[in-house]
């Protein structure tokens, strides 16, 4: 007979309540009429109904998708090139900017965004309604972690491949376009669904520097929740949900697949 | 036969200023299979990397068929290469790998395919055009490297030490299979090695190199039995090899008699005399030019490798049956084997190993390199130190020098003395100086800090 060890168990579960109780209640009263969380409801859809028809929210969800995905590529590519530069530079110099590239990383965010609004809007005057300090400002944000991503996939590559390809007929400029950064596609799209997904996480950065009529999902609902208006309170808890879900299959897709490049 | 590739004076130096390459020339014959070999360090790869584009000469001409090259990019030259741990491209298959080349090349769809299936079957690989690189051994992945550089038809294959990752037994079939390969296309192959027995199995002609210099070129046999110097000597193969000096015509004196011998050298030429291990004869005690006493004896399978002692001077023997050790036997140089090297007097080079205090121990000396070249180095790290017997000068103050030695042989060098010192353990050192000293006189060697150059030996 095999002898359960309940305790590893029950510790899980407590675990695991903690980390999904409160998306799980927010998703159950999303798929209900109540105004309130702990009201009484009946099922209903209508929250997704208002999320997906309010050209308020709509705009605010496109709004924080094309942003994130500007500031993904942009990031990408200047974490990439920074990655590959500072690899191949000297020791010294390599080891100065990996150490200025922990800074944005250590420090808090609201710093960040605090200093970038400084920087941008009052020292050097950029108006904010270009959209250049919240773009800058959730660069800086972003890049250090394609950086981080894209240096170990560096070090573990072979260097000679940039030769082989040199070698095989590509001017130096191919050899890094079809080899090099094929070699580290894997690390630079994870960078660069990192930066994506930090930017869409960001709340601070992005208050101190985004026009006054933009808002993107944490800033929105941030000042949504504050007010009354229980319409769009309630269909928020939706969108939530609806992230939450999009979440969970992602991050199920990516284990599928690597399992199965793992034992093909 | 036709000369496919001529290296004029080339010279090459790194940032640091030091020069990996001094003043090189070397001529390729086509179709001929032509190794590179010396010890790391020794600028064979850089050559290699210059004649592949990869590396630029500062001076020099790199000649391909009476045409410069030297400064095209890689790309540019109809020249491939093999590298060390292959650098396939891991994110292709192995038939997309086998045919980057000609794809970049913008060659028919038809004509690659055609072209990569030949390259399988003459590395021996068909049917694998399907797999990834990760699923293929060392050996596998070594033959697709060769492939995806011979499908391209290139005028001459460089190969930078391929078999280096191999496994012994792996890298024999594989030189074997190198050797067959460049028989049957007719290419030239550059090797690059450092690995004297593979150079040996495979190669027409062997270029030994050190210190960016080429020390002597010639068939295998011709490096083997008749090398140029003793750094040849000692790397390639195992060699008893014996300082001393030309006594008579066709007579030196070295370990302790005088030996006849087919050399030409004029009298008084200072000489290290080799012999090979399997070319000395053991007859038995007192039957000999020299009795010897017996200290090891290893069986290797085909011979018994015998150590043997006499005097101040340890002689290593091939020979048939077991000797005891301890017992005393009687060694004959014949005279055919006995080769002649006139001694290099330009250069004093010195092994010796790191210690705990941050220095290095010579065994007759110790010296602190600066803290440049000691940075990264561990305790117990070998390395090498070399200084010209141009900047050595002597001094009568003991203090004065690094170490002493009485004086053993002067020579008049046209404006100067080059004098042989005979250290308190029987080493020698090389220095010129301005100044006649006499035989026998107790100096010290002066050297400047600057003009010892440390290498470290892997």
């Amino acid at each position: 007979m095999k002898k359960k060890r309940v305790l590893p168990v029950v510790w899980l579960i407590i675990v695991y309540t903690f980390l999904y109780l409160p998306i799980a209640v927010l998703a159950f009263y999303s798929f209900t009429d109540a105004s309130m969380i702990g009201q009484a409801g009946h099922f209903s859809v209508k929250n997704f109904r208002t999320l997906f028809t309010t050209p308020e929210l709509l705009n605010m969800i496109f709004g924080t998708i094309v942003l994130a995905l500007v500031v993904g590529v942009l990031s990408t590519v200047l974490g990439t090139f920074g990655a590959i530069g500072a690899f191949y530079s000297k020791k010294r110099n390599r080891n100065l900017i990996e150490a200025m590239n922990q800074v944005p990383v250590v420090n808090a965010d609201v710093v960040t965004g605090f200093s970038v609004c400084i920087l941008l809007v009052v020292v050097l005057g950029i108006n904010k309604d270009t959209y250049i300090p919240l773009v800058a400002g959730q660069m800086a944000l972003c890049t250090p972690f394609v950086y981080l991503q894209v240096i170990p996939a560096l070090s573990q590559m072979d260097h000679r491949i940039y030769e082989a390809a040199l070698d095989l007929y590509c001017t130096p400029g191919q050899a890094v376009f079809k080899v090099v950064l094929r070699q580290l596609a894997p690390a630079i799209g994870s960078g660069f669904f990192t930066a994506v997904t930090l930017s869409m996480d960001d709340y601070f950065v992005t208050t101190y520097t985004k026009p006054a009529v933009f808002d993107t999902i944490s800033t929105y609902t941030v000042n949504a929740t504050k007010g009354a208006q229980t319409e769009i309170k309630t269909a928020l808890w939706a969108l939530s949900a609806l992230i939450f879900f999009i979440a969970v299959a992602v991050v199920i897709a990516a284990n599928v697949r690597s399992r199965r490049v793992e034992n093909p | 036969m036709e000369n496919i590739l001529e290296l004029k004076h080339i010279t090459k130096s790194y940032e640091d200023g030091i020069n990996v390459i001094e003043d090189l020339n070397l001529t390729v014959k086509k179709g001929e299979l032509i190794t590179l070999l010396g010890p790391s360090g020794c600028g064979k790869t850089t050559l290699l990397r210059m004649i592949g584009g990869f590396d630029l000469p500062n001076s020099g001409e790199i000649l391909l068929h009476g045409e410069d090259i030297g400064q095209l990019p890689p790309e540019k030259r109809p020249i491939n290469t093999v590298f060390q741990k292959y650098a396939l491209f891991p994110f292709l298959n192995i038939y997309d790998n086998i045919a980057f080349g000609l794809k970049q090349r913008k060659v028919d769809k038809n004509l690659i395919r055609q072209k990569v299936k030949h390259a399988l079957s003459v590395v021996d690989l068909e049917g694998f055009e399907k797999r990834n690189v990760d699923s293929l051994s060392g050996g596998q992945q070594q033959r697709v490297a060769v492939a995806r550089a011979i499908v391209n038809e290139p005028e001459i294959l460089l190969l930078d030490e391929p078999l280096s990752a191999l496994d012994h037994k792996m890298r024999l079939e594989m030189q074997a299979e190198i050797r067959n390969m460049h028989d049957n296309l007719g290419m030239t192959f550059i090797y690059v090695t450092h690995d004297q027995e593979e150079a040996m199995n495979l190669s027409d002609r062997i270029v030994v190199m050190a210190n960016g210099v080429i020390q002597q070129e010639g068939a295998p046999e011709e490096i083997y039995d008749r090398p140029a110097n003793i750094f040849v000597a000692d790397f390639i193969g195992v060699s008893n090899i014996f300082t001393g000096d030309v006594t008579d015509k066709k007579r030196a004196r070295f370990a302790g008699k005088i030996f006849k011998t087919d050399s030409d050298l004029p009298v008084g030429t200072r000489i290290e005399a080799m012999i090979r291990p399997e070319n000395v004869e053991i007859t038995g005690a007192g039957e000999g030019a020299i009795d010897a006493v017996v200290t090891s004896d290893i069986y290797k399978g085909s011979h018994h490798e015998i150590t043997a002692e006499f005097g101040k001077y340890e002689v290593t023997v091939y020979g048939k049956s077991r000797v005891e050790t301890g017992s005393t036997i009687g060694i004959d140089f014949p005279r055919e084997y006995i080769h002649l090297m006139r001694h290099d007097m330009d250069m004093n080079v010195f092994d010796g190993v790191i210690n705990q205090d941050g220095s290095a121990d010579f065994t007759y000396f110790t010296l602190a390199p600066d803290a440049e070249f000691m940075r990264d180095k561990a305790p117990g790290s070998k390395v090498q130190v070399v200084f010209e017997s141009k900047d050595a000068d002597l001094s009568d103050d003991p203090e004065a020098g690094f170490v002493t030695g009485n004086i053993d042989a002067i020579m008049y060098i046209g404006d100067h003395y080059t004098y042989i010192v005979r250290g308190d353990n029987d080493e020698d050192y090389y220095a010129d100086d301005d100044w006649l000293w006499n035989m026998g006189d107790r100096v010290s060697i002066v050297v400047p800090q600057d003009k010892f150059r440390y290498r470290e030996l892997i």
